[in-house]
């Protein structure tokens, strides 16, 4: 009877979450938009543009290309959103996960990597060259920074187990509860700070913006992965692009920024969870600014080899030396 | 096993602001051979011309490209000017530089911008634009417009520099003193930028000669040419200009895009060093030889040879040949090279062995001639849609402000 | 003078590299007249008529630059245009032509000596290119920055340039008919019905 009522529960906030996180995601992108364009002396769109791009394209014609491989190329965009979805099933908003004892920080990286491959797949499913050329690079990218998103999870999880804070250690509602700054001496926090460090960097590559937006790179090769699709699909996957960046600010949120208001304000009761439920998306907003908008104001466009070797060679130096920093701290209690 | 596959890079393309077609075959994303065709917009101007007479040709000169309008303009001028012997006033030749060498600074800027978007650093291209609109305002200030000035004609130029002109160009000298510096390290001293840029779309000093590259293509591949030097035309007469190559600021010329960025960039500061010595050097008296268009007309009717005009135009040297027959009203035959024909040529040089991803970039290195009209206005965040009436109204209001109540306000609106 | 007669005919076996180790702005700059002096000695006949333009500018008025309006025969253009490497490497700026009746005379636009203040020397080469037989040589060996001129006027006027590897349309629409020549002012010019007449 219990069980029936949780799994109920489950649903009914399940959803009620995504339908705010579709919400908030694109509203997080409009305010996006908006501070990239200040930073650029510009006015910028209204904060409800992209709501407004996504209605305007559901009403739009979809077009699936003759020499298209119709079931992938319509099949991609819907297999992006949901896995994208997904992920935010098993991310603490405030302390707890809906979804949270089912899956840890590893099934949210892959379902990260999923999107992207689902993505690429679609690009390839589309028969132009171009949409080809963009795949490839997808591809190459995600290969490149998940050595290093890699090893700042594991590192991340290893500090969790040795240290001993509560809950398991993959599991992201162990880092929401407990801040993992405080589980590190000195030399610890500066190793991670060099897993922030890598994570700023990882991040616009997993989303596909700011100096890593190769394989859409608009001035190149036409938006590349996306240049096929139209309509129903293209809203899809503008949408993804949206919640792409959305899920992993709250990833790293609740990795990194476990700040409870509550515990500053130092209120108890009920309205913990309210107010670090409210909190939460104060604190996504500000890494999204930082990781998202600031970063891909302030830089170029690299190419793919220039990209791939910056991840290979300097993120992934930059992960390890954080990663022997925790140790060396850890080792040394 | 290697196959490669060949892409279109245009006719129409985000990257592109004219419309040309670039075919790479493409190994990955290595470009194994190119083939460029343009085309896509051929007017036939001048064709046209064949219908007109020698003053109506200036104005249809002007609108061979938007950015570059004085160039042409000017060049057809000296050309007729070459074979009907008329003797321009120095006052004129100082005001004719005045401008060619403002159109010098805002095609600088202007491409400045475009190379920064190609690469993906829309920061600096908003910075860029932003910088640009100033010499726009005093083109504006000038003529009433911010491109197609209408400035030049036969034996002089139409417009006179005013003492408030004079002031708004000296602001402005002072402003990018200022302002265009930061730019400049934003952009050369971008890890990003730089890894874009340095050996990209590289043109050798050998080929730059053969194939008769000019402009900030040849000065930045190490060639110290420039036309206002080897043949001083106008006011370069008095005011002396050394062309500028990387080689004297850097370690060496490569010949690259970010050598040619460079070299655009050094370029505006010369510029503004040249447009000041104009204003200084401004001599008195009348600012065109002959007022009266239908005298002009008349005695263009007699003249009868062929005229060759070449002058530095922002992307390389301009040339325009014309030739008018006694009795007829009209241009019997006109020719008109933009420095982008010259340089073209290279593009298949300078695509070897480079990326897809460098593709737009080279192509937009050499400064493709564009016709760039764009304009528009924001009045806070809801301006609404404004109706072609209502932006001309505005656009009138603006140059009337300009005029009435100073250079400051229009600029710091 | 006997120097320079031998000149061209070993320059003509030599590869663009070599050509080139000559820098393109030769040091020493030639004075025009004695450029005109030397080219009419060297090619007689060859030089149908040679004019020397000056060009006045500045508060002194002074001459600036000189160009040389140069018309040559069919068969001198090449040898000419060979001989100018002897002075300097030429910068090529673009052919112009005009169709005169019976022949259709083609002015290419040259410059040499960009080194000095003043230096510079534009020479226009006029042919005179004679219907009965539209070719010319092309000097895209010596030159390969004169390929779109050359593809240009090929496709406007209709003048074959032997030698000249791509002869593929350059401005024109890919389905163009050929056998229109856009500047011609004769049977193989635009007719009145494919022109279009613009208010």
């Amino acid at each position: 009877m219990t069980s029936i009522f949780i799994l109920c529960l489950k649903i009914f906030v399940g959803v009620a979450l995504l339908a705010l996180v579709v919400v908030l995601a694109l509203l997080f992108d409009g305010a996006d938009r908006i501070v990239h364009a200040r930073m650029q002396r510009r006015v910028g769109p209204p904060l409800l543009q992209p709501v407004y791009d996504i209605v305007k394209l559901m009403g739009k014609e979809n077009i699936v290309p003759r020499r298209a491989s119709r079931f992938f190329f319509t099949l991609a965009p819907w297999l992006a959103l949901v896995v994208t979805l997904m992920i935010f099933l098993y991310i603490p908003v405030g302390s707890r996960a809906v979804l949270g004892t089912e899956g840890d920080m590893i099934l949210i990286v892959y379902l990260l990597a999923m999107g992207g491959v689902v993505m690429a797949v679609g690009g390839f499913a589309g028969g132009n060259p171009i949409a080809n050329i963009g795949a490839g690079r997808e591809v190459t990218l995600m290969m490149s920074y998940e050595f290093p998103l890699a090893m700042v999870i594991s590192t991340m999880a290893w500090v969790a187990y040795r240290s001993g804070m509560p809950g398991p250690p993959f599991s992201l509602e162990t880092f929401a509860s407990v801040s993992v700054w405080k589980a590190v001496g000195e030399v610890g926090d500066v190793g991670l700070v060099c897993l922030f460090l890598s994570l700023v960097f990882i991040v616009p590559g997993e989303i596909g913006k700011g100096p890593m937006d190769i394989p859409e790179a608009k001035t190149e090769i036409l938006d590349g992965l996306i240049i096929e699709y139209s309509g129903v699909n293209l809203a899809l996957l503008k949408l993804t692009f949206a919640l792409r960046s959305f899920a992993i600010s709250t990833f790293v949120t609740s990795l990194f920024v476990p700040v409870s208001l509550a515990g500053l304000l130092g209120v108890g009761g009920f309205f913990v969870a309210v107010f670090d439920f409210l909190f939460f998306w104060v604190k996504v907003f500000i890494v999204q600014m930082i990781f998202v908008t600031l970063m891909r104001t302030s830089f170029g466009r690299l190419k793919i080899w220039q990209a791939s070797q910056f991840y290979v060679m300097r993120v992934a130096g930059l992960s390890l030396t954080g990663m022997i920093l925790l140790s060396l701290d850890i080792m040394a209690r | 096993m290697s196959t490669t596959y060949t892409i279109p890079v245009g006719p129409v393309h985000v990257g592109l602001k004219e419309p040309v077609t670039a075919w790479l075959e493409l190994d990955g994303e290595r470009i194994v051979s190119a083939r460029v065709r343009p085309g896509a917009i051929h007017r036939g101007i001048e064709f046209m011309a064949r219908e007109r007479n020698p003053i109506q040709v200036i104005y249809l000169s002007e609108r061979i490209c938007g950015i570059c309008s004085f160039s042409h303009v000017m060049c057809f001028i000296r050309a007729v000017e070459d074979l009907a012997n008329l003797s321009v006033p120095v006052r004129a030749q100082y005001i004719r530089t005045l401008v060619l060498e403002l159109e010098r600074v805002h095609s600088h800027l202007l491409w400045a911008g475009v190379a920064c978007y190609t690469i993906g650093f829309d920061s600096a291209f908003h910075l860029g634009m932003q910088l640009r609109e100033r010499v726009m305002d005093v083109l504006e200030l000038l003529s009433g417009n911010r491109v197609n000035y209408g400035v030049a004609t036969f034996g002089g130029v139409r417009w006179d520099v005013t003492p408030q002109l004079d002031k708004a160009i000296r602001e402005m000298i002072r402003y990018y003193r200022r302002e265009f510096t930061p730019f400049r390290e934003i952009v050369m001293e971008d890890p990003v930028a730089q890894a874009r840029m340095r050996n990209v779309g590289v043109l050798t000093r050998e080929d730059a000669v053969c194939y008769s590259a000019t402009g900030p293509t040849a000065r930045a591949s190490g060639l110290r040419v420039d036309l206002r030097k080897s043949s001083p035309y106008e006011a370069y007469a008095d005011i002396p200009v050394e062309p500028v190559v990387p080689q004297d600021y850097f370690d060496a010329a490569r010949g690259d895009v970010l050598d040619r960025f460079a070299v655009r960039v050094l370029e505006v500061y010369q510029s503004l060093d040249i447009l000041e010595k104009a204003l200084d050097g401004l001599p008195e008296g009348p600012f065109v030889a002959e007022p009266n268009l239908n005298k002009v007309l008349v005695s263009l009717k007699k003249a009868e040879g062929t005229g060759w005009g070449i002058i530095e135009a922002p992307r390389g040297d301009d040339t325009h040949a014309v030739h008018l027959k006694g009795g007829d009203d009209n241009v019997f035959w006109w020719k008109v090279r933009a420095p982008t024909y010259a340089n073209a040529v290279s593009w298949p040089v300078m695509f070897r062995g480079n990326e897809l991803a460098d593709a737009p970039l080279i192509i937009n290195s050499i400064d493709p001639c564009i016709s760039c009209m764009e304009r528009m206005m924001v009045t806070g965040s809801s301006a609404g849609v404004v109706t072609k009436a209502e932006l001309l109204k505005r656009c009138r209001q603006k140059t009337f402000d300009l005029k009435a109540r100073g250079f400051e306000r229009g600029v710091e609106r | 003078m006997t120097e320079k007669t031998e000149k061209p005919r070993e320059r003509r076996g030599m590869s663009l590299a070599d050509r080139l180790s000559v820098s393109r702005f030769a040091k020493t700059t030639v004075d025009c007249g004695v450029l005109s002096d030397a080219l009419r000695t060297r090619f007689g006949d060859g030089i149908v008529s040679l004019e020397v333009r000056e060009h006045k500018g500045g508060r002194a008025d002074e001459v600036q630059s000189r160009d040389l309006w140069v018309e040559v025969t069919p068969e001198t253009f090449r040898p000419f245009v060979e001989e100018l490497f002897a002075y300097d490497f030429v910068n090529f700026h673009v052919i112009s032509g005009n169709d005169g009746g019976d022949d259709v005379a083609l002015n290419y636009h040259f410059s040499l000596f960009q080194r000095e203040r003043g230096g510079r020397i534009g020479v226009v080469c006029t042919v005179r290119v004679p219907k009965s037989d539209l070719s010319l040589p092309s000097i895209f060996d010596l030159l390969p920055g004169s390929e779109y001129s050359e593809r240009e006027t090929r496709e406007m006027f209709g003048v074959d340039f032997a030698g000249l590897p791509n002869k593929a349309l350059v401005f024109l629409p890919e389905d163009w008919n050929e056998e229109i020549k856009p500047w011609r002012r004769d049977a193989a010019g635009p007719a009145p019905e494919l022109v279009r007449e613009l208010s």
